[in-house]
């Protein structure tokens, strides 16, 4: 909310400089989130009167104007189209400078002297945009200084109002916590009614416990004078366009008073009697925007006899709006429940200036004055006869009792580790509007929608004291901690040995396009949707890691990085995912030269990744896990030769690694020999497997070579699964050390060699038993498998 | 016969020590050593001595012996290291070429931002807590005390999924999970991803926060900020000056906010006071929604956002460059 310094200090007499009390609201929980200088560079604006018009002898869109700056006629030529004789206007003579710094100098219009510039309000920093010169009110008096005048320089506080602070968010709420804080007394706005003996002659009835304080006033025989210029200007510095009186009046003593007002015109209300009722079905409402809305049930409106005027507390409606031919109002000022204008607002988009008001809860006992300072704004600017206010009150409304809390300094001082005395704290509740009678605590009226509970005081005592006053101490408990969380020691465990290999971590976004789902084939079936997304790039819950690590090595390729081996621990996302609908994964993409400098004929062979290396990588990782590796061709993402399934101790597959499918690769535009491996957490057990010691063989080992002559579709994972489950108990390791093709071998065989190596930890291994148990794998692997040995 | 022998051992170890060559040194070897050397038939005459001369004499044989053969080996030794030596000297290595290595990896900055929170927060013996990015309206929201028709709503912008659950917009749900879970005392800390419908280009609709919760019998607003002072100073330095702001979150009272006093000559920061978290004492409308007594326990809770700490501490001025990934961002980490 912006809050202009000069009306602040007609409420409360605040220092010279307002930099000191800025900090000490921010301090104190108003945010000023920046002081603005408004018309900062103006100089030297007066005001003059235009006495002739004529046309320019050379250009049609242009006029001449003779204005009377108070002492001598000046010349000036303008483009204005919205200008008569007679008009008073702001002008900037030769010497003044408008508000966006421009110096204005004498000059010719093609070929007429211009002795300065007529101006708009946009030129003066008064409103963003204008449609032509500001023409100002016949009273103005002409030749003044205009800056001065219409107070064109000013100092706004812009402040963040919280949620719980609606007190605030008026301006004699804001110079009630300036005056606290500086201990200076509240001058609120005097002003005397003179209320005429007629009733305003409505019947008003809330049917409603959501509005149990209702209040409409006639104000009749109003003349729709031009609005004075101060009153313009503060509602334009506050943000609000000025419209005309009636309206302007009502928002006046909006941002005055923090409570919103409705101004009806009485001659269009229908019937003699008003009800507030919530809405029991759901009807069409043509509200001052000229919007029709639908309201829904318990949507609490205002009616006369023929319906709904009003949407309480949000938005008037077309049908009983003030108009030029208005000359009788009917002011409404009322509480309405905050829940109730929130939902109502928020479903039909309308954040009014009211809304956000009422919402926030405005303060019940000062609806009144509210209406009686609005009345006699009418009465004085606009000439209004000012009737008897009629009044509606639930009297047995729990807001109307006075909300009683337990005094308990010590527990304040113990909730906040202070030590204030009770003579203190009890001052400094006072000076918030809080009474004290022996230990209980009156709230006032304006902070019952916030002060609840013991913990509400404390915090007024913390922010008026000020939160430097408050001690710094270290918790007394004793370290609750046994260990860091499994799973963040095993992801720590996972980020430093790959950092080490050479990946680079990535953070990519979990939410990605439908579009990538589409280029790397993936079913968009059973993803989780967005249903309020920002753009579609970002729309979808990614179901696999990958398809973003693809994106980032797309990124980079662009931007000529073509050698990238990224990693990221994130989140995939699937509606069948229990119980979450998510997993933790670790994805692995390996793309272009692995080696910093690659120089030697073995380092150049060795310097791209393959799905050997990317397997070995895995293996490490999680060689405490049991994972093991399954050759397939299911993901048509992948180079079907160039896949495996990644599977758990279970037999579950948890991920995959394979070489990208050049289709995809050229879809994603990354290079095709791009390696990608995924590995679901899930179902591993991420704690750390605490190490178990097994005896080490005091007696040597011997080693013997098979080589084997194999058809060229036997895997070696079939025979390495044979020999797993057919190997001599002697048997303590199985090494695959050369597999070759060529044309001595034949066009569809392999050579497989392999070393096993024999171990008897109980004691020495013989040549004789070594031979022997040997012998018979030979004969079993050349009985069983479809091999010769060679 | 004794001046004969000295003088040829005198004379040997003159040749010794003057040859240049293995083989050379050999000859000599077996002309003084040999079957037939000189040495030797001088050991053989001794036997034809008298007894009485024997002793003497054959001691003095085996004397110059002995010394020569020292001599021998030693001159041998050296020999061969210094054809060894030139014979590894002319191998054309080329030292200076560069080392066969992977490129180093890096950690993303978020991921050590991360990690130095939870390493300092490890002190006060706060441990890790996870909690799921898709959320409830009622762990999001409701145990926080933001009711449906709560105006602090607001301050979060949802993203909604079609299953009626959410993106969780902070980290605070992961309190409600721990403390409906747990008993006190508790300390933890969770970090994790949030999301905010928010698109200006000062902010990212995804985003990382770490969340603080600690729950004992008698925690103060003192130890709050006692402990995040020591944290920040550890984070940012002991130079730096914190302060603290009133404030307001649904599920905290009292509420503050934390500034730092960015202190750096160099830097254009100096001077200027920066946001880092918001804080509080935990709502005792929270621990009612976690059937946690509020008239036995009291806590403090606080958050942060790690792209903001992350942006001050290594002075990434846009935010989406932390997502870009680009390699060569990546590699300075």
């Amino acid at each position: 909310m912006k809050i202009p310094i000069s009306w602040l200090r007609d409420y409360v007499d605040l220092p010279e400089s307002i930099e000191e009390m800025a900090e000490k609201l921010s301090f104190s929980g108003l945010e000023v989130e920046e002081i603005i200088e408004v018309g900062a560079a103006l100089k030297g604006i007066i005001t003059g009167k235009i006495e002739e018009i004529s046309p320019h002898p050379d250009a049609d869109r242009l006029v001449v104007t003779q204005v009377n700056d108070g002492s001598k006629r000046i010349q000036i030529v303008t483009g204005a189209t919205n200008i008569s004789v007679g008009d008073i206007v702001p002008v900037s003579p030769p010497g003044a400078v408008l508000s966006n710094g421009m110096k204005i100098k004498v000059s010719k219009l093609r070929g007429i002297e211009s002795s300065g510039m007529l101006c708009s309000e946009a030129e003066l920093g008064v409103a963003d945009e204008a449609d032509g010169i500001w023409i100002l009110p016949t009273n103005t008096p002409v030749g003044v200084d205009f800056i001065d005048y219409a107070q064109l320089k000013e100092s706004l506080l812009d402040i963040a109002i919280l949620p719980n602070r609606g007190d605030c968010q008026s301006i004699i709420g804001t110079a009630r916590e300036c005056a606290t804080l500086l201990n200076l007394p509240l001058k609120r706005p005097e002003f005397k009614l003179n209320e005429s003996k007629a009733e305003t002659a409505v019947d008003l009835n809330s049917k409603s416990a959501d509005c149990p304080l209702y209040s409409l006033r006639e104000l009749s025989s109003c003349s729709l004078n031009k609005t004075p210029l101060w009153m313009q200007r503060r509602l334009e510095l506050c943000g609000i366009r000025p419209i005309q009186l009636f309206v302007d009046i009502t928002n006046y003593v909006l941002l005055e008073f923090g409570q919103p007002l409705h101004a009806f015109d009485t001659n269009s209300l229908k019937g003699t009697s008003i009800s507030i009722e919530n809405i029991i079905a759901s009807s069409t409402f043509k509200a001052l925007d000229g919007q029709a809305y639908t309201l829904e049930k318990d949507d609490l409106v205002i009616c006369d006899e023929s319906g709904p005027i009003a949407i309480a507390g949000v938005m008037g409606g077309k049908s009983t709006e003030v108009t030029e031919n208005t000359t009788s109002v009917s002011l409404e000022a009322a509480y309405f429940d905050p829940i109730r204008v929130r939902k109502t607002g928020t479903r039909l988009r309308l954040r009014t200036e009211s809304a956000t008001r009422f919402e926030k809860s405005v303060d019940i006992e000062g609806v009144i004055e509210a209406a009686n300072r609005a009345s006699y704004l009418f009465q004085t600017l606009a000439g209004a006869t000012v009737k008897n206010i009629n009044v509606f009150k639930s009297e047995k409304d729990p807001l109307f009792k006075e909300k009683l809390l337990n005094f308990d300094p010590e527990g304040i001082n113990k909730l906040l580790g202070t030590t204030y005395e009770r003579k203190d704290i009890q001052e400094t509740l006072e000076s918030l509007g809080f009474k004290i009678n022996g230990d209980t605590l009156v709230v006032p009226s304006f902070r019952q929608h916030d002060i609840s509970e013991l913990p509400c005081i404390a915090e007024e005592i913390a922010r008026l004291k000020g939160m430097e006053n408050i001690p710094s101490t270290l918790p007394q408990g004793p370290s609750l901690k046994a260990s860091q969380l499994a799973s963040f020691e095993f992801d720590q465990l996972i980020q430093n040995t790959l950092c080490a290999r050479g990946f680079s971590e990535v953070n990519t976004f979990p939410m990605v396009s439908e579009k990538s789902f589409k280029k790397a084939g993936l079913p968009i079936e059973g993803t989780l949707h967005i249903a309020n997304p920002i753009s579609q790039d970002e729309s979808v819950m990614r179901t696999q890691l990958f398809v973003s690590l693809l994106e980032r090595l797309s990124f980079n390729r662009r931007r000529q990085q073509k050698d990238c081996h990224f990693f990221e621990i994130g989140k995939a996302f699937n509606e069948s995912i229990k119980p979450h609908f998510e997993d933790k994964r670790l994805c692995v993409v390996a793309s272009g030269t692995y080696f910093k400098e690659a120089y030697t004929e073995t380092s150049r062979q060795e310097n791209t990744y393959s799905i050997f290396h990317m397997k070995g990588l895995l293996e490490g990782l999680f060689s405490d896990h049991s994972i093991s590796f399954d050759s397939n061709d299911s993901r048509t993402f992948l180079h079907p030769k160039k896949q495996c399934s990644i599977l758990n101790n279970e037999g579950q597959i948890i991920g995959f690694i394979g070489t990208l499918h050049p289709n995809v690769a050229s879809e994603f535009d990354v290079s095709d020999d791009t390696v990608v491996a995924e590995i679901s957490f899930l179902s591993l057990d991420l704690a750390p497997k605490f190490p178990s010691y097994q005896s080490v063989s005091k007696f040597p080992t011997i080693k013997r070579d098979l080589a084997l002559l194999a058809p060229k579709e036997l895997s070696y994972g079939d025979i390495k699964s044979f020999l797993l489950a057919n190997k001599p108990k002697l048997v303590t390791d199985i090494q695959l050390f050369d597999v070759f093709e060529s044309d001595q071998l034949g066009e569809d065989k392999k050579s497989i060699a392999i070393t096993f190596t024999y171990e008897n930890k109980e004691a020495s291994l013989t040549d004789d038993e070594v031979n022997k148990s040997h012998q018979d794998l030979r004969t079993l692997i050349s009985e069983k498998l479809p091999v010769s040995i060679r | 016969m004794e001046k004969e022998i000295l003088e040829l051992k005198d004379n040997y170890i003159n040749s010794i020590d003057n040859v240049n060559g293995l083989s050379e040194l050999d000859l000599i070897k077996s002309k003084v050593l040999g079957k037939n050397g000189e040495l030797t038939r001088f050991l053989k005459q001794v036997s034809s001595l008298p007894p009485e001369k024997r002793p003497v004499m054959g001691q003095l044989v085996n004397k110059a012996k002995s010394e020569i053969m020292a001599i021998l080996s030693a001159k041998q030794s050296k020999l061969e290291h210094a054809r060894l030596h030139s014979k590894l000297s002319k191998d054309g290595t080329d030292a200076s070429l560069p080392g066969i290595s992977v490129k180093k990896g890096h950690l993303h900055p978020i991921s050590l931002v991360i990690r130095e929170i939870v390493t300092l927060f490890d002190r006060f013996g706060f441990t890790v807590k996870e909690g799921p990015d898709i959320e409830s309206e009622e762990f999001n929201f409701e145990a926080l005390n933001i009711g449906k028709d709560h105006p602090a709503r607001d301050m979060h912008d949802t993203f909604y999924l079609t299953n009626k659950q959410l993106l969780r917009t902070h980290t605070s749900p992961v309190q409600i999970r721990t403390m409906l879970n747990e008993k006190p005392p508790l300390r933890i800390l969770a970090p994790g991803k949030v999301y905010r419908y928010d698109a200006d280009t000062s902010h990212s609709p995804v985003f990382h926060q770490i969340e603080g919760l600690y729950v004992d019998k008698n925690v103060t607003l003192a130890d709050l900020k006692g402990t995040l002072t020591t944290f920040l100073h550890s984070f940012f330095g002991q130079d730096y000056d914190v302060r603290f702001r009133s404030s307001y979150f649904p599920f905290t009272e009292p509420s503050v906010e934390v500034d730092v006093k960015w202190n750096d000559p160099g830097s254009k920061l100096h001077g200027k006071w920066f946001e880092v978290m918001g804080a509080g004492l935990v709502q005792r409308e929270v621990f009612r929604q976690t059937k946690i007594d509020p008239d036995l326990y009291t806590g403090f809770a606080f958050g942060m956002g790690i792209e903001r700490l992350a942006m001050l501490k290594y002075q990434i001025n846009d935010i989406r460059l932390l997502y870009e990934n680009d390699s060569r961002l990546l590699k300075q980490f």
